[in-house]
């Protein structure tokens, strides 16, 4: 066998790489959904929320062992999806003076590093808030509910979400992700080479319900609390 | 000559060899018939270069009908014109109005280095071919035709796939200059076919590194090409494409 089919060979080419982006791609989709289902959770009040962060918080080593997937995956996708999108650009490197777009897809696909670049940025920002930040300190007491007692987690979020600024961060984060989505979920399945032409619109259908239900879904929270604490007089009900 | 002519206004790349800057010149096209063909459009401009004492516009053509891959330029930001599944020359001037202004440009890409204006250098395609685009095992003389069974669908795509006459309009339409769409249609062409199936999975391998090597982008599902190609291979080509080379890269043969 000649060098170029050593398995090294065939594991570096494009398709492969492609490949690598949409099967972490796929499995950060699992775990925006299982986010969101966990999240929507504030909606049910303070006790719901807060038992299903202990529910989480109980699994242990296994939490720690899909955190750890969790990270590897999201920095694979990120490395080859940048890896990728500078073998393109070095593709063609000289632009047509005039460009007519005919393509079936549109803004979400043109935009795919933007969204996640944006997706990136707001990871970090999302983690030092939450994630890292005492969940028993007086940032989580909510003034006037639970007789001035700590609110857990769930009395974090609710203050963090008092600020119209981190609010919006939330929003527009949330819609990025939402549009990465409503692309990704529709071409992933060309990535990973299953998809039939006669299934091309149900895959762009469900892409888009499945972005905007991620969008607004995620938007949802924050806005909530910000109108039940500026609007309705700022306890949970 | 038929009683109604045009007057276009051309802006065209020009370029006098593959390491020197091109720009845009403009030229008058006048007294054009709606009749011409987009290349005669051309060669009477040329015509006129070539009286005045001027370099006519290089470009690039053959059979004129639509068939051999040669012919091809952007012309206001599409890859053959204006027109859909139709190849540069068989675009007529009645697609355009009077007045109009047309920007012409060569197929951009790394791999396809600008020979003169609008003449690009596609022989990287070619080495794609070279790599694994054939068949190399003997199959003998033409077996009686009921002896090899082919379904219907298999001969279908097959024939969908060799429609592909490897202008490059897909790597000129492609945001990332990919050649997925033409190295897709090569290699499925020959593995729904029994004689192409013996060899398949190595030609997958050989002609996606080649595709690689020669320096086109990845494919990012745009849908461009699809949307540029004269012949209507589909996207779906290239997702057959890649479960090709899964298939390889997991198989012993
Ligand atoms: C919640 C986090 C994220 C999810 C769920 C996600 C999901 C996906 C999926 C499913 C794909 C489809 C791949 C394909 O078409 O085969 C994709 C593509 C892509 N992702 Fe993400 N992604 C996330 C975060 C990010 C981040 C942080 C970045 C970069 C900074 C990024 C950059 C990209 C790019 C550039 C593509 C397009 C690749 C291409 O067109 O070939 N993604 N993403
Ligand atoms: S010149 Fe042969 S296809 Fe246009």
């Amino acid at each position: 066998m000649s060098d170029e089919f050593s398995l090294r060979n065939r594991l570096s080419s494009t398709v492969v790489k492609e490949l690598t982006v949409g099967l972490t791609g796929l499995m950060l989709v699992l775990f925006v959904g299982a986010h969101l289902a966990g999240n929507i959770l504030i909606y049910a009040g303070p006790a719901s929320y807060n038992a299903y962060a202990a529910k989480l918080q109980a699994m242990g080593p296994l939490l720690w062992f899909m955190r750890l997937g969790l990270l590897a995956a999201f920095v694979t996708h990120i490395g080859m999806a940048i890896n990728l999108d500078i073998v393109n650009r070095q593709a063609r490197a000289n632009r047509y003076a005039v460009n007519t777009y005919l393509g079936r897809k549109t803004v979400a696909t043109r935009t795919m590093l933007a969204s996640g670049i944006i997706i990136f940025l707001f990871v970090l920002v999302h983690l030092y808030d939450f994630a890292l930040s005492d969940k028993t300190g007086p940032a989580s007491i909510v003034p006037g509910a639970n007789n001035n007692q700590s609110l857990g987690l769930f009395g974090l979020v609710w203050n963090s979400f008092r600020d119209p600024v981190r609010v919006l961060f939330y929003v527009t984060a949330s819609c990025a992700v939402g549009f990465h989505l409503s692309h990704a979920v529709a071409s992933v399945w060309v990535t990973v080479g299953v998809l039939r032409d006669e299934d091309t619109p149900v895959a762009d259908l469900v892409a888009r319900l499945l972005g905007l239900a991620v969008a607004v879904g995620f938007s949802s929270i924050p806005i909530y609390v910000f109108v039940q604490i500026h609007f309705f007089g700022g306890g949970p009900t | 000559m038929s009683e109604k002519t045009m007057n276009l206004t051309l802006k065209v790349w020009r370029q006098e060899g593959p390491h020197v800057k091109g720009r845009f010149e403009t030229y008058a096209a006048e007294n054009i018939s709606p009749d011409m063909s987009f290349l005669e459009m051309l060669d009477v401009v040329n015509t006129r270069l070539e009286q005045a004492g001027e370099e006519p516009i290089a470009f690039d053509s053959d059979c004129r009908e639509g068939i051999c891959g040669t012919c091809g330029a952007v012309v206001n930001g599409r890859a053959h014109g204006p027109l859909s599944a139709t190849t540069l020359c068989q675009v007529h001037m009645r697609h355009f109005n009077d007045g109009d202004t047309i920007v012409i440009e060569p197929f951009r890409a790394e791999a396809f280095p600008i020979v003169k204006d609008l003449v690009v250098d596609r022989s990287a395609l070619d080495r794609i071919i070279s790599a694994g685009g054939y068949i190399s095992v003997r199959t003998g003389e033409a077996p009686e035709a009921h002896a090899v069974p082919v379904s219907k669908r298999a001969a279908e795509e097959a024939m969908d796939a060799a429609a592909c006459i490897g202008c490059g309009a897909c790597v000129a339409a492609c945001p990332n200059a990919s050649a997925s769409l033409f190295t897709a249609a090569k290699i499925i062409q020959l593995a729904k076919l029994p004689q192409g199936n013996i060899e398949r999975r190595r030609r997958a391998i050989a002609m996606i590194q080649q595709m690689d090597k020669e320096g086109f982008g990845s494919c990012s599902k745009h849908y461009q090409c699809e949307a540029a190609c004269p012949k209507g291979i589909k996207v779906s080509f290239i997702t057959a494409m890649k479960s090709e080379y899964f298939k390889a890269l997991v198989s012993k043969d």
